[in-house]
């Protein structure tokens, strides 16, 4: 249960004053009896309200001290656990009228009728409090059932999410190599005996230009590749390859080129090729 | 077990009650009669009469039952302040049911401009600052604890919505918290 929550919903407060409904009575007096922090909320605001009731003070009547203690003198006290069972809890007791000015109480024990009454009023007390307490319980474990399916729904909502926008993406590139404008040219080693290959994928029109490194080696950690597109003589920088990415992805766009190049570089890439460490090319 | 001349504390004051201990009504009287008689006074709208008679009831049941007092739960004063409300709450419903007197909302105003000039502080550590309650909250808060009036109730008698009577009992009291436990 979230006694946070039960000790800030104001009921604690509406029942101090007395303002509460029996049953609500009985769930506080329940409750205060489980949970430790809401017996303490409970007697702070007890306390507030007795501070409150101090200043309503107004001295008795001289008179009043004499007559009470004589009174006293001659009025026995009940055993404890002789009380008619609400004298301590803030509620109006049906016991104590106007009238019965010498205290002359009849405690309810003495009528035989009234026992089996207590005894089943307090079985349904305890069973009341027994089932206040397993459906606060219940209500708890639905409450923590209900959040972690709404967090698993959450976690699956965000991964079809991902997939849809993977496969938007995946739709996006298998219409560009499907496209019958789009240019295939294989990147060969450029070194004798030597195995990289990589696959550009161009589409003039649009000027897309696609990367498949996929046959690279792994540079260090010092290097990227690089691709250049070379019209005349002229290289251009499409742009570096994330080492951590060797898949098929978009890179710089261009319109006219005569042959796509891939060197090795350091991090970040180079302004011009550094053609001893060109690595593959491709003649369109 | 007499300790008359001595600070008492309310441990030693209960224990007296459960004793057995007469000396101790005398102490409870001169430490708590002025809360008590102002608690009578003001549930009974100034009716001198009634609020004797009820307060006078009230220290009887204190003593009478003093042997049932429970520490476990809750304080002494505590105990003593819900069997003095709940005795002249019952006094105001009789004489009230018998026409002696008559529910008049007019009376809780009377008596708390009583109060007002009748308040006494000197057998009470009352802090200075109690006026700081905004009259809305206290109106609110009188009703509920002296009056014995439920929430509906007030909101009929003070023509104020069901959710506003619950929003200023439970704001009024938070204030009185800051007031009082922070002493």
């Amino acid at each position: 249960m979230n006694t946070k929550e039960y000790i800030e919903s104001g009921i604690l407060e509406a029942y101090v004053v007395g303002s509460v409904t029996e049953q609500e009575q009985q769930e506080v007096r329940c409750l205060s009896s489980i949970y430790p922090e809401i017996k303490q909320a409970l007697e702070e605001i007890e306390d507030s309200m007795a501070g409150f009731a101090t200043e309503y003070s107004m001295s008795p009547p001289d008179h009043l001290k004499a007559e009470i203690l004589k009174q006293v003198d001659i009025t026995e006290q009940l055993p404890a656990g002789d009380t008619d069972g609400k004298s301590d809890k803030p509620f109006v007791s049906a016991v104590g009228s106007g009238e019965d000015k010498n205290a002359k109480i009849r405690p309810i024990r003495k009528d035989p009728n009234n026992f089996p009454w207590r005894i089943a009023a307090t079985v349904l007390l305890l069973i009341s409090c027994g089932l206040l307490y397993f459906l606060m319980t219940m209500d708890e474990d639905y409450e923590s059932e209900l959040t972690a399916q709404r967090e698993s729904i959450n976690a699956l909502e965000n991964q079809v999410e991902s997939v849809e926008s993977e496969l938007q993406e995946k739709d996006d590139r298998l219409a560009l190599l499907m496209n019958k404008g789009t240019d295939r040219i294989i990147l060969s080693a450029a070194s004798e005996g030597g195995q990289d290959e990589a696959i550009v994928y161009w589409h003039p029109e649009t000027e897309q230009v696609w990367l498949d490194p996929d046959n690279l080696v792994a540079p260090d950690n010092e290097h990227q590749y690089q691709l250049w597109a070379l019209k005349g003589d002229q290289p251009i920088d499409l742009g570096v390859i994330d080492k951590e990415n060797l898949q098929l992805h978009q890179m710089k766009g261009i319109g006219e080129a005569d042959a796509f190049a891939i060197t090795l570089e350091p991090v970040g890439g180079s302004p011009s090729p550094t053609l001893e460490q060109l690595k593959v090319i491709g003649q369109i | 077990m007499q300790k008359s001349g001595q600070h008492i504390s309310e441990n030693d004051l209960a224990t007296m009650l459960q004793n057995g201990d007469q000396a101790v009504v005398s102490e409870i009287y001169d430490r708590y009669g002025g809360v008590l008689f102002g608690m009578c006074t003001k549930i009974l709208r100034n009716n001198t009469g009634l609020a004797e008679d009820a307060f006078q009831e009230s220290v009887l049941k204190i003593w009478k039952y003093g042997k049932s007092y429970d520490a476990k739960k809750g304080k002494l004063f505590t105990w003593m302040l819900n069997i003095t409300k709940n005795t002249a709450i019952d006094h105001w419903r009789k004489n009230m049911n018998r026409g002696k007197i008559q529910n008049d909302i007019e009376d809780v105003h009377k008596a708390k401009e009583a109060y007002s000039e009748t308040r006494n502080t000197d057998t009470m550590d009352v802090p200075e600052n109690v006026e700081s309650l905004d009259q809305s909250l206290r109106e609110v808060i009188e009703l509920a604890y002296f009056n014995g009036m439920t929430h509906q109730q007030i909101s009929g008698e003070l023509d104020i919505p069901l959710g506003t009577v619950k929003t200023r009992i439970r704001n009024g009291i938070k204030k009185l918290r800051t007031i009082y436990l922070k002493n």
